[in-house]
């Protein structure tokens, strides 16, 4: 099962139990050192930086797809990937 | 991604603080931080981007509670 389903299911579980507000992100990484690549699925979180070694030039880390899957959550959050090379 | 590049994930309670006059330090005045340090060496950038915020910070501490992980790419391939 994928990771964030997992991790919904499980969440969705505690926060219906809740008896107050709660917030939750996160924030998920696949470092490919083989390709040298970054994927990520970001959920609720700021924009991740990148910052280039040599120039020091910063990027944000922005996603390009909304989730494959409904939520549980309502209103569902957004979730967003991107690989970066 | 290059070796030497690094990744910086955050809360937003490092970018979610007051000054004095209520100003918030807000997520461009962060981005604007990281690139004053880039080239420091890994732990001394992140203890300086931390301090800077707690610098500005009314009570030189965090309204919020903060999470920062960084990674740096040691070698690929």
């Amino acid at each position: 099962m994928p990771v964030f389903r997992q991790v919904n299911r499980a969440l969705a579980v505690i926060l219906k139990q809740a008896d107050t507000t709660m917030f939750a992100t996160c924030f998920y990484v696949v470092a490919d050192v083989e390709r040298a690549q970054l994927r990520f699925a970001n959920v609720g979180h700021p924009s991740a930086l990148h910052i280039q070694h040599g120039n020091g030039a910063a990027h944000k880390l922005q996603g390009n797809g909304p989730p494959d899957r409904p939520w549980e959550f309502s209103p569902p959050p957004v979730m967003s990937r991107q690989a970066v090379r | 991604m290059k070796k030497g590049d690094r990744v910086m994930l955050f809360t937003d309670g490092l970018f979610e603080v007051e000054d004095a006059a209520g100003t918030l330090f807000t997520e461009d005045r962060l981005h604007t931080t990281v690139t004053r340090y880039a080239g420091l060496p890994a732990q001394e950038f992140f203890d300086r981007v931390i301090n800077d915020v707690r610098q500005f910070s009314e009570r030189k501490s965090f309204d919020d509670d903060v999470c920062v992980v960084g990674m740096e790419v040691q070698h690929t391939g």
